[in-house]
């Protein structure tokens, strides 16, 4: 599943809370409404106690004064009404309000005869609140009455409407808090994965070296590990490379010196001799500077090649001072490419030397900035044959059918060049030699 | 000429100096690069060959030292860790040339010849005063195209004096520069080698190629015929 930490945390969070304060807000309402209902009934039996209390007994029957103790079951319309039923089911007494309202729809409920005594009987329908209570009069010939009161339920419907609102307004509020503040604490535990993860990035751009510590504890192991990861493979290939190294440099002197014996003192198969020294001199340079490529060790990072270019050029000059090489650059103020300088050096070098080696007597340099970096080095030689070209771009020339010299220092190039995903292309330049344009990726 | 070869590997060293003994220079062989710079410092040398990958003082620290202690030599840099950035910063220490390992013996001593006469003065193996010509890589000498038959020794002082033109070289300079620090010197026979030397190039004194400087040494100077 391709969701990311944060969203997940999040999700997860705002599903339980809103579920958990959902719950929470029903409970509430429901509660609410049981202490309304409770409340109203307390009401009604207070209304039915007053009422019979000033219930007066008149032979088998009851009757009540004009003026009720509850104002309310005088007045019309008011919301309370009240009556009591005989034993046969007629109703004996109408309280005013009840009298003079047209509530027909309150008359059926009337025709219920008392069933226990003693208890009351709570109920809610057609927006009313019943209340019933059964009694037997000892003082009316223990006559059996049923006292009902009847309110209307609006108002106290308008009450637990009015809490709904309120409540749904302050989970709400207290929601959306929570889920601010749920967010800013989780954006902030992430903070250091985020801060690992720009870290790598510029690991890989070769902006960086390392990890930085101060990771926290769950991270630093990670972290660590990578670091440690990275060293162990950057010093396992320079463990390589100076092995590599050290096995050439130590097969080159008793190579020079075999070759000094032999020209000195030359047998019968001084060719034969010669050819081998040669080959295995060729050999050794070739993968030795195969072996140099640091490129692949670290991630490169951007170095200015036209610094470079100049010291090579001026470094040419001097030693082939007495060829006296008119040398012509149009280079731009500054051209960065990813790479190692070791790298760029042997490449640039050799492509360099060639040139003044091969020269008559010019050299122009020339880059062409962009997102391909196209630097033309051309020299007024002989240039190089159409076949050799091939030869050379084909693989690199293989050590052993290299010519030494131009061939190993081209060949070096055409590796370091593939190592360096560009490209080079041997042509003719128009003063009259080789032409040579390499291309390198900016980044 | 008088040379100062520092390189570590023994036997190449050994080949080295054995190949530009032949060649008629004298070789001073120094196996470091702390032994290289008390020579250097020391003597006077006409060229020096140093080898980058020297123990105790690095090639190219030395190369700098002496650079700093005014010695102007002439310095080809032998290396055999191919490296550019070695043999760049060879260049920029002071250094005037490279050659990589391994080489042929023949290429080193082309490019050092080149190196001397370039600090000569000279931009070509063929050195000419007027109408004198030197061709130091063939080792022939011309007197108005007439060729003249020299001995080492006597091919070696003209070598000398025509290398540092316009300058007054003292006896005992030609000495350390074109004898072993062994041979049995004699400041005489250099008399005898310009003397020599004088009448081969000048039969009939119209030249005077060298001149004397009284208590001081020899200068070299053609006047050209009129």
């Amino acid at each position: 599943m391709k969701l990311g930490i944060q969203p997940r945390l999040l999700l997860m969070t705002t599903l339980v809370l809103g579920s958990c304060l959902s719950l929470a807000g029903w409970v509430l309402e429901r509660s609410f409404t049981a202490s309304v209902y409770a409340g109203a009934e307390e009401q009604l039996r207070l209304v039915i106690y007053a009422l019979m209390g000033v219930a007066e007994e008149e032979g088998r029957s009851l009757k009540f004064p004009d003026t009720l103790p509850e104002p309310r079951l005088s007045q019309p319309e008011s919301g309370l009404y009240a009556r009591v039923v005989d034993a046969s089911g007629q109703v004996i007494w109408r309280s005013p309000s009840l009298a003079y309202s047209e509530k027909t729809e309150l008359e059926g409920a009337a025709a219920q005869p008392p069933q226990a005594t003693g208890l009351f009987t709570f109920d809610w329908h057609d927006g009313h609140f019943y209340l019933s209570y059964g009694v037997i009069w000892e003082a009316a010939q223990d006559a059996r009455f049923v006292f009902q009161v009847i309110a209307d339920e609006a108002p106290f419907r308008a009450e637990i409407r009015a809490f709904r609102r309120n409540l749904t307004l302050g989970l709400g509020g207290v929601t959306l808090l929570f889920l601010l503040a749920q967010f800013l604490a989780v954006s902030w535990g992430l903070r250091p994965l985020r801060t690992m993860t720009q870290q790598v990035r510029e690991l890989e751009a070769g902006d960086r070296e390392r990890l930085d510590d101060g990771f926290p504890p769950e991270l630093e192991g990670l972290a660590q590990s990578l670091d440690d990861y990275i060293e162990h493979e950057a010093s396992t290939r320079e463990r390589y490379r100076k092995a590599m190294e050290d096995l050439a440099h130590s097969l080159k002197t008793p190579l020079a010196v075999l070759r000094n014996h032999f020209s000195r003192h030359p047998g019968e198969d001084v060719e034969l001799v010669e050819d081998q020294l040669d080959r295995m001199e060729t050999a050794i340079t070739y993968q030795l500077s195969r072996a140099k490529v640091a490129g692949t060790i670290r991630p490169p990072r951007p170095i200015d090649v036209v610094p470079l270019i100049r010291r090579l050029v001026e470094a040419m000059s001097k030693a082939y001072y007495d060829k006296r090489v008119q040398v012509e650059m149009d280079l731009p103020a500054q051209v960065k490419l990813r790479g190692d300088e070791g790298d760029m050096m042997e490449l640039l070098g050799n492509l360099i030397e060639n040139a003044f080696k091969y020269c008559r007597s010019r050299v122009n340099l020339s880059i062409i900035p962009g997102q391909w970096v196209v630097i033309q080095i051309a020299d007024d030689g002989a240039g190089v044959s159409p076949e050799y070209r091939q030869e050379v771009l084909a693989r690199g020339a293989r050590a052993d059918t290299a010519q030494s010299g131009q061939g190993i220092g081209l060949a070096v190039v055409v590796d370091l060049v593939s190592a360096y995903g560009g490209r080079l292309e041997i042509g003719e330049s128009s003063l009259g030699g080789a032409l040579m344009t390499l291309e390198l990726p900016a980044t | 000429m008088r040379i100062l070869a520092v390189e570590d590997e023994v036997t190449l060293l050994n080949q080295l100096e054995r190949a530009l003994r032949d060649e008629g220079y004298v070789v001073d062989g120094a196996g470091d690069g702390q032994e290289g710079l008390y020579y250097g410092q020391e003597y006077d040398y006409d060229a020096a060959i140093i080898d980058l990958g020297l123990p105790v003082l690095d090639g190219i620290e030395l190369i700098r030292k002496l650079r700093q202690a005014d010695r102007a030599f002439p310095i080809l840099i032998l290396t055999a860790r191919e490296h550019w950035q070695d043999k760049v910063a060879g260049l920029e220490a002071g250094a005037d040339d490279y050659l990589t390992k391994p080489f042929h013996m023949q290429e080193l001593l082309a490019r050092l010849n080149a190196l001397i006469r370039r600090a000569g003065g000279y931009a070509t193996p063929v050195l000419e005063q007027g109408d004198l010509v030197l061709d130091t890589a063939k080792k022939e000498v011309r007197v108005d195209s007439h060729p003249v038959e020299l001995t080492a020794y006597e091919y070696k002082v003209l070598e000398y004096l025509m290398l540092n033109p316009s300058r007054v070289v003292s006896k005992s300079e030609l000495t350390d520069h074109l004898y072993e620090q062994d041979y049995d010197r004699d400041s005489n026979v250099i008399e005898v080698f310009v003397g020599r030397l004088r009448k081969k190039l000048d039969p009939d004194g119209s030249r005077s190629p060298i001149r004397t400087i009284r208590g001081q040494g020899y200068r070299f100077g053609m006047e050209s015929q009129a």
